[in-house]
C-alpha cells in the first residue's frame, strides 16, 4: 500500500516526503478542511507541492468540510491555483461542491471523504457519477465488505486509515457528540471525545466499544491483502504524534509488502503499538511543534 | 398528526406488539443496525398485524446488507407498491432511484438530513456556557456549517423525495422555512453517535439475533452534564417535541429501561 500523510508546514511536508510518504495531503488555514491543523501560509503550501513534484510524488488538498454556497467561487479559484501549480487531486465531502465543480468544469482527481460515508458500492457509484476516483473509506466497514463493494463498482482507488491508529468508535459523521476544544456545547470543557470517556451505566461501568489490537491487526491484513490501495495517516496539530503514527505505518506497511503471514503480523503489532505507548505524546488535537530533533519514540 | 413508531421485525410477531402499536404507523426496521432490516415475511406479518402496509425504515447499508436490501425491494416493487422507505443511506436512495423510481415513496431519514447538517445544536438539560441559551444559542447557531439549501431543494426534486425526517429543531425549521416537503420529527430520543462496534455484542457482527431489544442504558459521566443513552448501536439524549404548523408526524421508539445491565468492557482497546 503506499502511504498518505495529513501536513500543515513545509518542515512537515519535507520530513514525511523524505521518509517513505508517497502522497502529503494538506489544507490552508484560511480554506479551512476537515481538521484544524492547516498551513498558515499558502507559500509554503506551494513549495510543498513543489517538493512533492521534485521527488516525483503526489499532493492533495483538503477541502473536505460542508461549505456555505458564498464561499464555493472563492473554493474554486484556490483549488485552481492549486492544480495550476501542480496539485494532484482534491479531497472533497459535500456532494454540493462537487456539482459545483462539475458544473464549472472543473474536474480535477477527486477523492472522497470518509465524512461521505460511502458503505456500500451504490453509494460509491453516487459519487462515481460526481467525478470521484478514490473513496476513503471508513474503518469499521469489513475487509470482505469493502472486497465486495469495491468488486461491484467501477474500477477506483481505495485508501483506509491504519485501524491500529485511527480507529473510530462512532461512525463519522454521524457522531454528533460534542467535541473536545470544540465550540460545540459542553466541548469546551472535555478533556477528551466522548467515546472515550469512561461512564456509568447504573452501579456498573460503561465504555464505548472500539476493538483490541488483534481484531485491528487483523483488519489491516486483510486490507492489504483485498488491494486496497493507500493508507492514510490523519493530520494533527501534534507533530511528535503524526511522525509516531506515521512510523508505525510505514513500518507496519513494510512487514505486509515482506508477506509476513497474519499470526506474526497480529503479534508485531500488538506489541509495537503497546511498546511505542501512542498515549505519551498526548492528544492529536494539541498543538505541539516539530520536535528539534528527528523523533526516535516509534 | 400521524404517530409512527419503530419496530425491529423481532418484534413484529409478539403478542404484546398490538398493544404496543396503539394505531401508529409502523415503521419496520432499523436506523443503525444491518441486523434490524426486515425481510418481505416480516413486512407482511406486520401488514397482517396492523392491516396497512408498514413503513421500511433503513440503516447505512455494507455491501452485503444491501444485497439484502435489493431482494426486499424487489419483492415489495411487485406486491406493495407505494410503499414508503425511510432511506438513511445514499447508497441505497442511488439504487432505488436507477432500479424503481415511482414505485417507492421516498423519505430521507435523519442520517441524511444530518449528511447535509452535520453539526449538532442543543442538548436538553446541559447547563454548558456555549450556545444552549438566548443570545449565545443564536450566536453559535449562525455559524453551523449546512449544504447550501438551493442544492438540496435540487436533490430532493431529483430524487423525488416526498418527505424528510429529522430530530433538530433547527433543522427541522430550515425545511419548513424553505423547503414544500412533508416533515416527520423524532422524539423523545436525539440521535448523538452510531456505530457498529455494538455494545450488546461486543464488537462488530457478522450475525445477530438482536439481543439490544428494547433496552436502553442511561450512561452518566462527570463530563456531561446530561445523561446519554444507549441502544442499539446508537447513542442518544433527551429530545424536546417541535411545535411547528408543518409537523404532521411524530416518531419514536419503545425502550425498556435497564440500567444495570452487564455491559462488555473492551480490555484490549488502546484508549486508557
Amino acid at each position: 500500500m503506499r502511504i498518505t500523510v495529513g501536513v500543515k508546514s513545509l518542515k512537515e511536508a519535507d520530513y514525511f516526503l523524505h521518509n517513505g510518504a508517497d502522497e502529503i495531503y494538506f489544507s490552508l488555514k484560511t480554506v479551512p478542511g476537515h481538521r484544524a491543523a492547516a498551513f498558515s501560509n499558502e507559500k509554503e503550501l506551494l513549495d510543498s507541492i513543489k517538493l512533492a513534484i521534485r521527488l516525483r510524488k503526489k499532493t492533495m488538498l483538503g477541502l473536505n468540510a460542508v461549505y456555505p454556497r458564498e464561499k464555493y467561487p472563492l473554493l474554486l479559484r484556490h483549488a485552481r491555483n492549486m492544480t495550476d501549480h501542480g496539485l494532484d487531486g482534491i479531497i472533497v465531502r459535500d456532494p454540493a461542491l462537487l456539482e459545483y465543480f462539475n458544473g464549472k468544469k472543473f474536474r480535477p482527481y477527486f477523492v472522497s471523504s470518509i465524512l461521505c460515508a460511502c458503505f456500500n458500492s451504490q453509494a460509491m457509484e453516487f459519487y462515481q457519477d460526481l467525478g470521484v476516483r478514490r473513496f476513503t473509506l471508513h474503518s469499521q466497514i469489513l475487509p470482505q465488505d469493502v472486497k465486495m463493494m469495491v468488486n461491484a463498482a467501477a474500477k477506483t482507488e481505495t485508501v483506509v486509515f491504519a485501524p491500529c491508529i485511527f480507529l473510530a468508535a462512532n461512525i463519522v459523521p454521524f457522531c454528533l457528540c460534542p467535541y473536545p476544544e470544540s465550540r460545540d456545547p459542553g466541548g469546551a470543557r472535555l478533556p477528551d471525545h466522548a467515546c472515550t470517556l469512561r461512564y456509568k451505566c447504573g452501579g456498573d461501568d460503561f465504555r464505548m466499544l472500539d476493538s483490541n489490537l488483534y481484531f485491528q491487526a487483523d483488519m489491516l491484513y486483510d486490507f492489504y491483502r483485498i488491494g486496497v490501495d493507500w493508507l492514510k495517516v490523519p493530520r494533527q496539530l501534534n507533530t511528535p504524534k503524526l511522525i509516531a503514527d506515521f512510523k508505525i505505518t510505514l513500518f507496519l506497511n513494510q512487514l505486509l509488502e515482506k508477506g509476513i503471514d497474519r499470526k506474526t503480523f497480529a503479534v508485531a503489532v500488538a506489541e509495537l503499538v503497546k511498546r511505542a505507548d501512542m498515549n505519551k505524546y498526548g492528544k492529536s488535537y494539541h498543538f505541539k511543534p516539530f520536535p528539534d530533533k528527528s523523533a526516535k519514540h516509534a | 398528526m400521524e404517530k409512527a413508531i419503530i419496530l425491529s421485525p423481532s418484534l413484529i410477531n409478539r403478542q404484546s406488539t398490538l398493544e404496543l402499536i396503539k394505531g401508529a404507523t409502523v415503521y419496520l426496521g432499523d436506523e443503525f443496525c444491518i441486523h434490524k432490516q426486515p425481510s418481505f415475511a416480516d413486512f407482511t406479518a406486520a401488514r397482517k398485524l396492523t392491516g396497512k402496509h408498514p413503513v421500511l425504515l433503513s440503516t447505512l447499508l455494507t455491501e452485503p446488507a444491501l444485497k439484502s436490501y435489493a431482494g426486499l425491494l424487489s419483492e415489495c416493487a411487485k406486491k406493495a407498491p407505494g410503499t414508503e422507505v425511510v432511506v438513511n443511506d445514499i447508497g441505497l436512495l442511488h439504487f432505488i432511484d436507477k432500479n424503481y423510481r415511482g414505485r417507492f415513496r421516498i423519505t430521507l431519514g435523519r442520517l441524511i438530513t444530518y449528511l447535509f447538517d452535520p453539526k449538532n445544536t442543543r442538548v436538553l438539560g446541559s447547563k454548558s456556557e456555549r450556545g444552549l441559551e438566548g443570545k449565545k444559542m443564536k450566536l453559535w447557531e449562525s455559524s453551523l456549517e449546512a449544504t447550501p439549501t438551493p442544492y438540496i431543494k435540487k436533490f430532493l426534486k431529483r430524487y423525488a423525495v416526498e418527505r424528510v425526517e429529522t430530530d433538530s429543531e433547527r433543522i427541522f425549521k430550515k425545511y419548513a422555512d424553505n423547503m414544500d416537503v412533508k416533515i416527520s420529527f423524532y422524539y423523545p430520543m436525539r440521535l448523538m453517535a452510531m456505530t457498529r462496534f455494538c455494545p450488546f455484542r461486543g464488537g462488530i457482527s457478522l450475525e445477530c439475533k438482536a439481543p439490544c431489544g428494547s433496552r436502553l442504558l442511561t450512561l452518566r459521566t462527570r463530563h456531561l452534564d446530561y445523561p446519554l443513552f444507549s441502544k442499539g448501536n446508537a447513542y442518544f439524549v433527551k429530545n424536546r417535541l417541535v411545535k411547528h404548523p408543518r409537523l404532521d408526524r411524530t416518531v419514536r421508539f419503545p425502550f425498556v429501561k435497564s440500567n444495570n445491565f452487564k455491559m462488555y468492557i473492551n480490555e484490549g482497546s488502546l484508549r486508557g
